[in-house]
């Protein structure tokens, strides 16, 4: 039909009008992608932080682990057929075994309690691929070949009066037996963000925790990487399946409850912004609609009394909210999705308390700049549609009569 | 009737003879070790005494029972905060009775004996023939006989432990207690031999913690009598308390 | 009396084109309604993510022997202080101190159900610690927290109920060791489960215990591990915390350390700050869409006037005084506009505020009461006219610059 035509034809004909508002979509278009990258970029690092450096994305323990008094009774084997069976699930992208005991660490004459990690150099990181970097400075992450090196917290090293370097006693008891002892070097210090932790923390070799524990074999749970965070839920029920009842699959939400939490606030924080700010870029729409139609009464007076049936009205301002809307909502995305991009290569360096700077990358994905738009679409047509209705209603000899 | 005198004196001199020169069957130590340091049925009051890192000490005295391999009780006596406490161990299960509650507690055997060197197993089960297999070191010391017990039972709260025996009176006077990597986790001395009803043996056990040598503690055998009569109904959860 | 004169007319003109003035001015009404509940809604979420912590965990200030803090041999209770009415009356007499509490942290076991599990335990006063934590009120999602009259009561995590397998109601056995080191035992009735959200502890299995059953237990009346402590400065001043923690040490002595809850729990800091840089990110958006809202709707007025504006220039009206007239306009709208916004957004912060906002995360729930400080009323109020008068300046000057003629001619 004629009328798009007639529509793009009006909007060009009063630039200034569709500039400014057209600006407006544009510019609250920009605005909720740039926040929302940098809502992305701080839910990144929660996640990051949590699931990358400690908890991994899903875990999986034996049926009973977690609630159990006396968990190395609830370890299982770790073997090449238990590890194909996980990375088989689809959405698993790595898989890594772990070792969580209790013992007493000393130095000859004092000792004191810790709690150890035990991991897998060889798999760990690329489940885990902070454990090598969320360590204190110059601290270098447990390899494959020191087998008996560990990582402590630094309370608890000092307390022991001991150094980078100094060998200690570690001792601990396995399921059989009483306690067996070994000697271990302190290679580096763990990153703590809390003081009881880094009086306790220990991160030792697996094999190294096996044969202190005299468990061979022996695993607490196993860690996974998934290849899309998002999906990890699917991925969890998909394990669930594979696994069966003798196993326990959680996710990182449940064991970092806390900043489960944070991520949810954000989320829905954001969520309330998007809302808002829309509402107010579509008044700024329906106001401009108004004037429009108020600006170009005789305009429209014109038409009716030419034949123009009053649907047609309608129709060409609803085309000319959603042409003006469709281009300023591409432009904004756009140059928002470019500025996201020119600042998340780099990365947003940024240190919010005392502690050390934390570098962030805004992001947004493809997917949620075209929701975007078509929202902003969809809701300048909404918007547009008053207006259209009572331009619309006029009567054509008062329409032509106005000036 | 010559002959057979002659072979009889023969062999009673060579039989004493036999016994002086050859040197004892390692199992026979332990197993003397055992019907010393922990008769198979006893009633004893025992004291105590834990010295911990910063210097200060702990102090208990308590009853004890024991009857066969898989029982026994203790009754806590000193200090006061502790007194009308029991524990009872039967089997692999072990139970703290607690007068507060006026009830007993399930609590896991690894754990300490209230927080000193020896563990729950070293005090209330000690039956080395059963947990360990033993060598005999001939010539490793004049004074002692040396015998070397490796684990042979998941029972064992030690992997390896080595023990000094004199050799005139076979009483044990030191002991190594080895972890399995080879680490020496405990040192003890036995001291101050006694006699309690009859029975001969050292009265006191300084036992050190050789990783953390800061740490040692001692228990002394205030009284005991051995071959005692024990009812079956000592050991029955519910006559904790009564 | 002549120098108002100008803005007469400007109000005037305001209030004789009532629908476009209206428009305009509702236009800007709900972005700065939108801003100034934004803003009541980021603060209440910082000050809700703080106090979670300072005055339902930790407290202001914290004052244990020297060397608890970064002990970690043998038992905690070696390095125990007293918690006698004259200690805690020489560090309430500290200027700048309103309350204090004692607490005892323990570690032992809890048995029920024939299950036995480790756990953590925090000895409360009940009636202290609501002086110095008020969040502590809440301290219990299902049951209820324990008061004065109830000495044999525990809350206890949802982790340490689900390992144990017990009930509200139902009691648990609390086995420890004693200060003397003797074993020691009491029985408890589980009356509530931990909901307060933040927990600052890694730790997940924890018994929270009324004081006195605690120093009864442990042999250690009258004494304590920790004495938590209430300012009356606000708790985010550091530099005014800083001073009354030295006052307190000064009056204490060597033998005791005070730590402020920055020290004690040094990531949380960082996640206010991070809410707070979030939360001038979004405002700032929202005025910058705001204005532009305003450019817009002033740029219509002006078109829609055009013929007026012609009148009136050709009636002699210098074009300086229609620039200047616009611009009054602007700044009364603005101004008014601003005003009534400022006030209903912070009318509603103000009613949100009183009722709370209630989110649940997890097991624990986050209370959050919006508000705003004058300061922000202000800024927007502001703002608001600012806005207006920078958004009305384009199209002032293109009024002003019109040709009386096209003016009259056009429609």
């Amino acid at each position: 039909m004629r009328i798009p035509r007639l529509a793009l034809r009006n909007l060009g004909r009063n630039k200034r009008r569709t500039l400014v508002t057209g600006l407006t979509i544009a510019f609250g278009v920009f605005a909720i992608v740039f926040l929302q990258s940098f809502v992305n970029a701080l839910l990144r690092n929660i996640v990051e932080v949590s699931v990358e450096s400690k908890v991994g994305a899903v875990q999986v323990f034996k049926a009973g682990y977690l609630g159990s008094d006396d968990p190395l009774k609830m370890t299982f084997v770790d073997t090449p057929e238990l590890t194909a069976k996980i990375r088989a699930v689809p959405g698993v992208a790595t898989v890594a075994p772990r070792l969580d005991f209790d013992g007493m660490l000393s130095n000859g004459s004092d000792g004191t309690m810790f709690s150890a990690t035990a991991i897998d150099p060889a798999r760990e990181y690329a489940v885990c691929p902070r454990r090598a970097t969320y360590l204190a400075k110059g601290s270098k992450p447990l390899g494959p070949n020191l087998v008996d090196a560990i990582l402590v917290g630094r309370t608890l090293v000092d307390s022991l009066e001991a150094k980078d370097g100094s060998s200690l006693v570690m001792q601990a008891a396995g399921v059989h037996g009483g306690v067996n002892a070994l000697d271990v070097t302190v290679q580096g210090f763990l990153r703590t963000t809390h003081p009881a932790e880094s009086k306790r923390a220990t991160t030792v070799t697996l094999a190294f925790a096996q044969k202190l524990l005299r468990m061979p074999g022996a695993i607490s749970h196993y860690v996974i990487g998934v290849k899309d965070v998002d999906r990890l839920d699917q991925v969890a029920a998909s394990l669930r399946t594979a696994l069966g009842t003798g196993f326990q699959v959680t996710t990182w939400r449940e064991l970092d409850t806390t900043n489960a939490g944070r991520a949810k606030i954000m989320r829905g924080l954001m969520a309330v912004v998007t809302v808002i700010l829309f509402l107010l870029v579509l008044t700024g729409v329906v106001n401009t609609m108004l004037m429009s139609v108020y600006e170009r009464i005789r305009e429209i007076g014109t038409m009716l009394a030419v034949g123009v049936r009053r649907r047609q009205i309608r129709m060409l301002f609803v085309y000319e909210a959603g042409f003006m809307a469709l281009a300023s909502a591409l432009a904004g995305s756009l140059l928002g999705a470019l500025v996201v991009r020119l600042i998340g290569r780099g990365g947003f360096t940024h240190a919010f308390g005392p502690n050390e700077p934390v570098t962030y990358y805004p992001a947004v994905s493809a997917g949620f700049l075209c929701t975007v738009v078509l929202l902003a679409v969809l809701g300048a047509l909404a918007a547009a549609l008053y207006p259209a209705w009572k331009g619309s209603r006029l009567r054509p000899a008062e329409a032509l009569r106005t000036t | 009737m010559i002959k057979t005198a002659c072979l009889a004196f023969a062999c009673l001199v060579l039989g004493t003879g036999t016994a002086l020169a050859n040197p004892p069957v390692a199992v026979d130590l332990v197993r003397r070790y055992d019907e010393v340091m922990s008769p198979k049925t006893f009633e004893a009051v025992m004291e105590m005494v834990a010295h911990r890192q910063d210097g200060s000490t702990r102090s208990y005295k308590f009853r004890a029972l024991k009857s066969g391999l898989q029982k026994s009780r203790v009754w806590f006596v000193e200090p006061a905060s502790a007194k009308g406490q029991e524990m009872l161990k039967v089997g692999d299960n072990m139970w703290v009775y607690m007068p507060s509650l006026k009830r007993a507690l399930r609590i896991a055997s690894r754990e300490s004996f209230q927080g000193g060197d020896f563990n729950n197993g070293d005090i209330m089960r000690v039956n080395y023939v059963a947990d360990y297999s033993a060598k005999l070191l001939p010539e490793a010391d004049a004074a002692a006989w040396v015998v070397e017990l490796s684990a042979k039972t998941s029972e064992a709260s030690y992997d390896r432990i080595r023990l000094w025996l004199d050799k005139v009176k076979r009483l044990p006077v030191k002991a190594e207690y080895y972890a399995a990597s080879g680490k020496l986790l405990r040192s003890a001395n036995f001291e101050a031999i006694k006699t309690f009803h009859g029975l001969e043996r050292p009265s006191r056990i300084v036992m050190r913690n050789e990783l953390a040598t800061k740490r040692f503690s001692e228990m002394t055998m205030v009284d005991m009598k051995a071959g005692v009569e024990v009812t079956a109904q000592k050991f029955v959860l519910d006559d904790l308390g009564r | 009396m002549q120098a108002f004169i100008p803005f007469r007319i400007a109000l005037r003109n305001v209030l004789r084109n009532r629908r476009r003035s209206l428009i305009t001015f509702a236009a800007i009404l709900i972005s700065i309604v939108a801003t100034v509940s934004l803003r009541g809604l980021a603060n209440g979420m910082a000050a809700a993510m703080q106090s979670a912590v300072v005055l339902g965990q930790t407290g202001a200030l914290q004052v244990h022997r020297t060397g608890y803090l970064k002990s970690t041999g043998g038992s905690s209770l070696d390095l125990d202080l007293s918690a006698d009415a004259a200690f805690l009356g020489r560090i309430r007499a500290v200027p700048g101190v309103r309350a204090v509490s004692a607490r005892i942290a323990f570690g032992g076991m809890v048995n029920a159900n024939d299950t036995t599990s480790p756990a953590l335990f925090s000895a409360l006063d009940p009636v202290g610690e609501l002086h110095v934590c008020p969040e502590r009120d809440h301290i219990a999602t299902e049951g209820h927290g324990f008061s004065e009259t109830e000495r044999e009561a525990a809350v206890l995590t949802p982790e340490l109920v689900r390992t144990l397998g017990i009930k509200l109601g139902q009691k648990a056995a609390l086995l420890t060791n004693d200060k003397e080191g003797s074993l020691s035992a009491a029985d408890l009735t589980v009356v509530g489960v931990y909901g307060q959200p933040g927990l600052p502890l890694p730790e997940k299995k924890i018994g929270f215990v009324p004081l006195a059953m605690a120093q009864e237990l442990l042999h250690m009346q009258g004494r304590a591990t920790e004495i938590a402590v209430a300012v009356d400065v606000a708790v985010d001043d550091l530099k005014a915390l800083d001073r009354v923690k030295a006052a307190i040490a000064t009056e204490l002595g060597p033998n005791y350390e005070v730590s402020t809850w920055s020290e004690l729990v040094p990531f949380l800091k960082d996640g206010v700050a991070s809410w707070r840089f979030m939360s001038n990110l979004f405002t700032c958006i929202f005025l910058v869409v705001a204005l532009l809202g305003i450019v817009n709707t002033m740029l219509m007025s002006v078109l829609e006037r055009t013929r007026e504006i012609g009148t009136m220039m050709a009636l002699g009206v210098r074009r300086r005084s229609i620039l200047g007239l616009f611009l009054l306009e602007a700044t009364v709208l603005g101004c008014l506009s601003g005003l009534a916004g400022a006030s209903l957004g912070s009318a509603l912060v103000f009613r949100v505020g009183k009722a709370g906002l209630h989110l649940h995360m997890g097991s624990a729930t986050l209370h959050i009461h919006p508000f705003i400080d004058v300061g922000f009323f202000v800024l927007a109020l502001a703002l608001a006219t600012a806005g207006a008068v920078l958004a009305a300046i384009w199209p002032a000057l293109r009024a002003s610059r019109l040709r009386p003629v096209t003016a009259l001619a056009s429609v």
